[in-house]
This record gives C-alpha cells, sequence and structure tokens, in this order.
C-alpha cells in the first residue's frame, strides 16, 4: 500500500485549524509566553548595541523565562476557570447577545457565517452564537489578564532574584 | 453576576463591537493587537514599580532591571502597534494566505482565516516586534534612562529622578491659586472696562 505523504500546506492548515478553537485570548497569552521564554532572554544578552555588563544582562534576561513560565501557569488555570464558567452559564441561556436576538428576528446572517455552513440558516444561528461567545470570553479574558498581572509579577519578582543569585556569580552581592 | 454580563451583552457598544469582528478579519486582527498592547502596558507599569521597592534584586543590579521595564514599556506599546496593525491589513494578510494555503484543505475556511490575521499579527508584533526588535532598541535606551533617572541617595537605595528631570512637583496646583487667579483676571478685566469708561466719559466733556 502506498502511502501518501501530507503536503506541507495541509498540515499547516490542520494545526492552524486545531489552535483556532483555542479562542483568541489564549493565542495571544501562549504567544507572548513563548517569545518572553525562548527569545527575550537571548536578546537582552547579545544585543550587540549595549555596553551594560555582562552580569547586569543577566539578571535582566533570568527575569524573563522565570515571568513566562509563571506567567502562562496562572494564566491557563485562571482562565480555564473563567472560561468554564462562562460556557456552563451559556449552556444554560443565561448569556443572550442583542446581535444574535435581532439577527433571529431579521433572518439577515452576516455573510462570513452564512458561507462558511453552506447557507444553512439553523447552523448560521448556532455559528453566530458560539462566534459571539468566544468573543465575549476573549474580552474578558483579557481583563482577567490584566488584572492578574498583580500577583502574577509579585510572585516572579519573588521567584526570580533566587534564580538569578543561583545562576549568576556575583561578588558583590549587598549591591 | 448574570445581571452584569447582561449588561454587557445586551449593550449597544458591545453589539457593535461584535458585529464589526465578525465581518472584518482585520478589525478583529487588530483588536487582539490592541489588547495584547493594553496588557503589557499596564504589565510593564506594574514591573516597574515592583521592580523598584523589590529588595530583593541587589541595589545595584536594581536601576538598570528598571529601567529595562521602563524603556521595554515604552517602546513596545508604540512598535507593537505600528507592526501589528500594518501586518492585519487585508493585502499583506491575501499574499500569505496564499503563498502558505494555496491548496490546502479547511473545515471552516472563514474561521481559520480569522485565526491566520490574529496569529500573523501576534506573532509580528508580540514575537518579531517585542522580543527582537524591542530589545534591541530598548537596551541601550535602558542604560541612557538608567544614567539620567536613576541614582544611588546617601544611604545606598535606589532612587529616580524624574520628577526632577521633568520639573514635576516643584509646583502643587491648590484651589487658593486657582482662585486667585480668577480674581486677578476679573479684577484686571473691571479695571480696564472702568477705564475705557472713563476715557470715553472725558471725550464726551471735551
Amino acid at each position: 500500500m502506498k502511502v501518501t505523504p501530507v503536503k506541507f500546506s495541509q498540515r499547516m492548515a490542520n494545526s492552524l485549524e486545531k489552535f483556532s478553537s483555542q479562542g483568541g485570548e489564549k493565542i495571544a497569552n501562549y504567544i507572548n509566553a513563548g517569545g518572553k521564554f525562548a527569545i527575550a532572554p537571548l536578546m537582552i544578552l547579545y544585543n550587540p548595541f549595549s555596553d551594560e555588563s555582562k552580569e547586569n544582562k543577566k539578571w535582566a534576561a533570568i527575569k524573563q523565562p522565570v515571568e513566562a513560565v509563571v506567567t502562562i501557569a496562572a494564566q491557563i488555570a485562571a482562565l480555564g476557570l473563567l472560561f468554564k464558567g462562562i460556557d456552563k452559564l451559556a449552556a444554560k441561556g443565561k448569556i443572550k447577545f442583542k446581535l444574535v436576538e435581532d439577527i433571529k428576528k431579521s433572518g439577515e446572517f452576516p455573510k462570513q457565517i452564512l458561507e462558511s455552513v453552506n447557507n444553512d440558516k439553523t447552523k448560521a444561528l448556532e455559528e453566530l452564537s458560539k462566534d459571539c461567545l468566544d468573543i465575549f470570553k476573549d474580552r474578558v479574558g483579557t481583563v482577567l489578564t490584566i488584572a492578574l498581572y498583580v500577583p502574577i509579577l509579585a510572585l516572579s519578582n519573588r521567584i526570580f532574584p533566587k534564580v538569578a543569585d543561583m545562576l549568576v556569580k556575583d561578588d558583590d552581592k549587598n549591591g | 453576576m448574570v445581571n452584569m454580563i447582561s449588561s454587557i451583552t445586551q449593550s449597544k457598544i458591545f453589539n457593535n463591537h461584535l458585529k464589526r469582528v465578525i465581518n472584518d478579519d482585520a478589525f478583529a486582527a487588530k483588536t487582539i493587537v490592541v489588547c495584547s498592547v493594553m496588557k503589557d502596558v499596564f504589565a510593564y507599569s506594574v514591573r516597574y514599580k515592583t521592580t523598584m521597592e523589590n529588595k530583593k534584586i541587589p541595589e545595584k543590579r536594581r536601576p538598570f532591571v528598571a529601567a529595562m521595564d521602563m524603556a521595554s514599556g515604552i517602546v513596545t506599546s508604540i512598535a507593537q502597534i505600528v507592526v501589528g496593525f500594518a501586518i492585519a491589513s487585508p493585502k499583506i494578510q491575501n499574499r500569505l494566505w496564499n503563498a502558505i494555503f494555496k491548496d490546502a484543505q479547511f473545515k471552516n475556511i472563514g474561521i481559520a482565516k480569522k485565526s491566520f490575521a490574529t496569529i500573523l499579527a501576534l506573532v509580528g508584533s508580540g514575537v518579531i516586534t517585542e522580543r527582537i526588535l524591542v530589545p534591541l532598541i530598548a537596551t541601550p535606551l535602558a542604560e541612557k534612562m538608567e544614567k539620567k533617572f536613576f541614582k544611588h541617595s546617601d544611604d545606598g537605595k535606589t532612587q529616580t529622578t524624574f520628577k526632577q528631570s521633568l520639573h514635576i512637583g516643584k509646583h502643587k496646583p491648590a484651589m487658593k491659586d486657582f482662585v486667585a487667579k480668577s480674581q486677578s483676571k476679573t479684577s484686571a478685566k473691571t479695571k480696564t472696562v472702568s477705564t475705557s469708561s472713563k476715557k470715553e466719559q472725558k471725550t464726551q466733556v471735551k
């Protein structure tokens, strides 16, 4: 039996669809944490335009991955709980969007949604309700993420000096 | 809680926002970029404050770490908006979409396109700009800020000199000053009025 290899563009398409199901706010947080963990410390350490001492750069660089780990862990946990709660309320019919109600009456669906479900109006209504709920979750998620920064940064500020102290050899620790 | 949620989900502003996000992929991507910048501005402000107050960071390291937080915050918010908005434009989106997904099949192409726009704008603004361009600009900027705005006090503590440099806090405006100013203005006006009326009277006598 001959197995045909999956094209690169199709693999990219599959991963894009998988990633899409996560929602905008979660995607933003993953991208932010990934960049902060992997790229930011390298850029601080090997910046050709900087004359700062190596030790100072190391201290500033170590802060990035520590903060990235603490931040993404807290965000995944908190946003997971929040989104679960919102989904539960929506399933009970306690979250209703004016836009969905208006479109239900008028029957004028957005073009993009109608095209995506082959002009099936029942499916289009489901899709529209899902889209509205996802956007709502994203916006509430942004507010929660902002609110979380205070405890997250307080925690990472406690952890990172300990990690930096272990990794950076500093003769004059009292500064 | 449910009342609070329904006040948002039934509001005109939020539903107009929903309509635009659903109909316009570029607007959806730009919204995510703005949200990301909002988070960054808030996070860098908190970071700067907590770094300045963090006694676990040695005093000699603190000015640079704090200056780095502040410089990164300023540069990142401007650069992310510029790059994110540019990448979110439909022209760039269509070109990249055709280049990567020319022969690919999707279950729901609408959702995939929207996610592609969002991810691309976020990678452009949040990774390339924030993590590569910003540190390149922010690190030398932080060095300059550290020298200009941070100093060690006599007891060795880290202090900022923003107020002196930006001439803030030399004179605190008080209500008395406003009242005094307005009174002096009105008295000056009445004086000019009275002198002009005297002049008119004199000309009439003549």
